[in-house]
């Protein structure tokens, strides 16, 4: 009972988190609601409502329809009976949906009603959207044993230590236009993967000694990109290319990532994170691991470069996930040159490069390639929300943790803690049998990463590495138990420890919103250059309005406001949303909201002056300004003509050289297009 | 009990992280080793007899080219004495060359995923 209090509490609790955007709005600052805002409000449902809840003091001496007859006189409102929920409680109409906020005016106006104990927003919810699927669902003994062990994919949904998949599946479920590189031993073609590959490639060669002993399936590279096992026998353990591993059985890890990453929902088995994106085998791990040079190459192959030897990549990975990795073996330990360079190019193309923080149960700035810049790194986490302090590697180079699991090897716990995903029984060569298992690591807390990676690219995507890595860092949520926060990283005394475990729901919530948050002009258009014309030296101008505006429903955080560029100093920017000074930021803006930007230019040089306002959130937003001082003759200060001849645009009408520029910007791809056709 | 199965556990691992130093695992057992070296110059010929000569002089070992890679660098075998003393000291001969960008060992990564006694 109390367990079940707590379980209530705590989805109250998340509940209540939810909603909490919607009822701070605007409370320290005065914001305009913007006309549109008004009318999409009405247009969302689940912004909106048509209903409301009142509870009145007394019990009633009349019928339900009656009083709230009573009350709809008395408040100069139309409200019709609906029916009663007890004895004192009554739903009510309203003639049209309105939006949540004027719903909650109206409660509070009624409420003011002496015979009134309390009226609400008949809020509209909806199911969070769970898949049928029997490993998704907590308490079925999914294994098929007679151990009576509770096997589930319990990192999905458990409410202290999962990812709060359902309430993300709420928003998507995932595109098919998103792909996944699985780097790894290779992926089999399990039933639950079906129609969800893209051509993959085996990169693994031959061993410098002629053998085929890594790649263990007796040739060399070639686009089979299934998994042939990679067990180690006592005999191989330990000797000549297995000389640094020890006796196994094949893992099938390859496909226990992809299953985890994006296994068909709704099939009877077990459910991926993402039920629509694709995934790419890249399979570079074989017997004992896989080399740099392999995994380096099949990185780059995944995103569409050009590798010696091996058949053009028809796809384009947008998610680089790598549960892979090493000791370094530099001093100061150091991402190798070999692999910092393979990640650079991969996040050149656009791509996020997810990693295992590793399970050296050390600092992580030793592993590779978790120690390497711009990757999202990521430890492991355990059911109850704390950090796997028995094995993940942790520090500042963690970008933050996710499930990962642990297996204690005796009956009562075997598998139960794990992460469930797609395997295979065998335990050297693959059975295909299409079954399932229980394993754990660092490896599936990147694996985890990725498929949220990927769901947020089907809401936004054109999120880039950067903005996806932020994002994950900034919707985290810390474990619930204080107990292990701060530097104490369990069993590890002293290590700061990156505890922060993703949330999947609130991941692509946020990816989603950086969609609705814009900068406007004063006419209230889209605005991507805000020119001032010429002015004198050192004269201000007077200043032009641009409008950030949060077309979200939830408020976002805004970091700054900055002036880049080459003549930063010739512009200012201020806003008066932002809180007192002396430092205004981070501020709060509310769902719905706007706040204006006043930008001044103050030529400080001859000739064009450009500079760029940067309004900086969970993702930059650009729009660049335009100016000129008078014109030179000598050119000498930069950056008007081009240079070479000394070119001038008198000016003295407020004609604006920026807008000539251009001009000849746009021009030009004519005047090549017709050089071509001649 | 369940403590104690879970400090034995705790312990095994700790056991296991000592005895499981990561070695420059060489390719080919110890009698060779991969590396990856890249030049500064984009259009070094990778295979001359005259470079292989001059790569083994600095790592006073053979070298065999073996192909291109990904990202301008080549990979090579170095064979003869190939313990570690011998292989870090090629490694710190082959990086401080003047046409060299870098040079590393093509080490083995592994997948992170826990495995106490090597059953499924």
């Amino acid at each position: 009972m109390v367990k079940n209090n707590t379980q209530l509490a705590f989805v109250l609790t998340i509940f209540c988190a939810a909603l909490a955007p919607h009822f701070s709005h605007a409370q320290e600052h005065s914001y305009r609601t913007p006309k549109w805002l008004q009318q999409s409000l009405v247009a969302r449902a689940a912004q909106s409502t048509d209903r409301l809840i009142v509870k009145f003091k007394s019990a009633p001496s009349a019928s339900g329809a009656i009083r709230v007859k009573a009350l709809a006189a008395s408040a100069g409102q139309s409200l019709q009976h609906v029916r009663s929920l007890g004895e004192q409680v009554e739903v009510m109409a309203l003639p049209a949906s309105i939006s949540n906020a004027e719903a909650r005016k109206l409660a509070q106006q009624i409420q003011t009603d002496p015979n009134v104990e309390y009226a609400e927003p008949d809020y509209k919810m909806f199911p969070a959207r769970t898949p049928s699927d029997p490993g998704f669902s907590p308490g079925i003994d999914f294994d098929g044993s007679a151990n009576n062990v509770l096997v589930s994919q319990w990192y999905l949904s458990n409410p202290v230590g999962g990812i709060n998949a359902p309430a993300a599946w709420d928003l998507t479920t995932g595109s098919a236009s998103t792909i996944i590189a699985v780097v790894d031993t290779g992926i089999l073609h399990h039933a639950d993967l079906s129609g969800r590959e893209v051509t993959g490639y085996d990169f693994i060669g031959p061993d410098g000694n002629g053998t085929f002993d890594t790649a263990n399936d007796g040739d060399g590279r070639d686009p089979d990109a299934a998994d042939p096992g990679n067990w180690i026998t006592s005999s191989e353990a330990g000797t000549g290319n297995f000389s640094s591993c020890r006796r196994g059985d094949s893992d099938f890890h390859g496909t226990h990532v992809a299953g985890i990453i994006a296994a068909n929902a709704n099939n009877g088995n077990v459910a991926g994170i993402d039920w629509a994106a694709k995934v790419m085998s890249v399979r570079v791990l074989g017997k004992c691991g896989g080399y740099t040079s392999d995994i380096v190459d099949g990185m780059r192959w995944s995103v569409g470069m050009a590798i010696a030897g091996v058949q053009a990549n028809l796809y384009r990975a947008n998610i680089v996930n790598l549960s892979l990795g090493i000791a370094s073996d530099s001093h100061p330990p150091a991402c190798s040159n070999t692999m910092q360079s393979a990640i650079n190019d991969v996040l050149a193309r656009g791509a996020s490069v997810i990693v295992s923080a590793g399970n050296g149960r050390e600092d992580a700035a030793n592993s590779i390639p978790a120690n390497c810049a711009g990757v999202i790194s990521v430890g492991a986490s355990l059911i109850d929300g704390q950090f796997a302090s028995t094995y993940s590697n942790f520090g500042s180079q963690v970008t933050l943790s996710a499930p990962g699991g642990l297996i204690f090897d005796i009956p009562s716990d075997f598998g139960q803690n794990g992460i469930l995903s797609i395997n295979d029984l065998g335990l050297t060569e693959p059975l295909n049998d299409n079954k399932t298992a229980s394993l754990y690591g660092t490896s599936f807390s990147s694996a985890i990463v990725s498929g949220i990676a990927s769901l947020m690219l089907s809401v936004n995507p054109n999120l880039t590495p950067a903005q996806i890595k932020a994002i994950l860092q900034s919707t985290a949520r810390l474990p619930s138990r204080p107990s292990e926060t701060g530097l104490d990283c369990g069993l590890i005394a002293n290590h700061p420890c990156q505890q922060y475990v993703v949330d999947a729901a609130a991941a692509v919530t946020a990816a989603s919103n950086l969609l609705l948050l814009k900068i406007f002009d004063s006419n209230d258009q889209a605005v991507s250059l805000l020119s001032f014309g010429t002015r004198a030296l050192n004269d201000p101008s007077p200043s032009q309005t641009l409008i950030v505006r949060n077309s979200s429903a939830t408020s976002m955080q805004i970091e700054n406001v900055l002036i880049t560029g080459a003549h930063s100093d010739d512009f200012t920017a201020s806003t008066t949303c932002a809180n007192a000074s002396p430092n205004p930021f981070p501020f709060t803006l509310p769902a719905g909201a706007d706040c204006d930007i006043a930008v001044t230019f103050t030529a400080k040089g001859n000739n064009v002056r450009t500079a760029n306002v940067v309004v900086v959130s969970n993702v930059d937003l650009s729009v660049a300004v335009s100016g000129a001082g008078p014109a030179s003759a000598t050119n000498n200060d930069g950056g008007s003509s081009g240079g070479g001849g000394g070119c001038t645009i008198v000016n003295d009408q407020g004609f604006d050289p920026a807008l000539l520029l251009l001009l000849a910007a746009s021009a030009l791809p004519l005047c090549r297009r017709r050089y071509a056709r001649s | 009990m369940k403590l104690c199965s879970r400090f034995f556990f705790a312990l095994m691992l700790v056991l296991a992280s000592i005895t499981g130093c990561v070695c420059a695992e060489p390719r080919t057992g110890h009698d060779a080793a991969q590396i990856i070296v890249k030049f500064r110059e984009a259009n070094t010929a990778p295979a001359t007899p005259a470079l292989l000569k001059s790569l083994g002089d600095s790592a006073k070992m053979k070298v065999r080219h073996v192909r291109p890679m990904s990202g301008g660098a080549q990979i090579y075998i170095l064979t003869g004495t190939v313990d570690d003393p011998a292989l870090t000291e090629a490694m710190k001969q082959i990086s401080a060359r003047p046409d060299v960008e870098y040079a590393e060992m093509d080490r083995k990564l592994k997948p992170q995923k826990e495995n106490a006694n090597g059953q499924k």
